[in-house]
């Protein structure tokens, strides 16, 4: 899975019909120091996540197998939202209460 | 499957139902030397018995979806099983 920040929703009138009612984000990957990467993607979003929040998102064929992409035509979702992310013995980020 | 070290771990109270009770973990991919190569990546840890500093295996892509017969989660890398040890007589 792959590490990434919330940073907009997309919003579609035109688009495949199994989509409608699927909740879009837009994603940007971020590295592990927390800072972006320029790589972005679309992905569903299967837990309620929202602009600003850092998320784990499932890519290739597993993106499908939540209650929400089930069989649609997706390749990315977020499937948690980050409290805390540990890497070597230091919290590099902690999810603000606020 | 492919070999990694497991170099931090990361805490979702909000996750998709299928991982509940399960964690993750941030592992670094290494070679048969257990030199690191490419970028780290976030794995499911199914059964939480991975720490800080272990070598793992852990099975990607659509393979990693399936751990249990008829059970499902929307996961591309899973931690399945920790080495205790590796051996091989390949030079670097």
């Amino acid at each position: 899975m792959f590490l990434a920040k919330v940073v907009g929703t997309v919003v579609s009138t035109q688009k495949d019909p199994k989509l409608a009612g699927l909740k879009l984000l837009l994603t940007e990957h971020l590295s592990l120091e927390m800072k972006p990467t320029g790589t972005f993607a679309v992905a569903a979003d299967s837990v309620g996540a929202g602009e600003g929040e850092v998320v784990v998102c499932a890519a290739g064929s597993s993106a499908r197998l939540t209650d929400v992409t089930k069989n649609l035509p997706v390749d990315a979702v977020i499937m948690a939202i980050v409290d805390t992310l540990n890497v070597e013995g230091k919290i590099v980020y902690q999810k603000s209460d606020g | 499957m492919n070999l990694a070290t497991v170099i931090g771990s990361l805490w979702a109270t909000q996750k998709y139902h299928a991982f509940d009770g399960m964690k993750f973990c941030v592992i670094q991919p290494i070679d048969q030397h257990r030199k690191p190569f490419g970028k780290p990546l976030i794995a499911v840890d199914a059964d939480n018995r991975c720490g800080l500093g272990e070598t793992v295996f852990y099975v990607d892509g659509g393979d990693a979806a399936v751990i249990e017969e008829g059970k499902s989660m929307p996961s591309d890398a899973t931690i399945v099983g920790i080495a205790d040890s590796l051996s091989t007589d390949h030079e670097p």
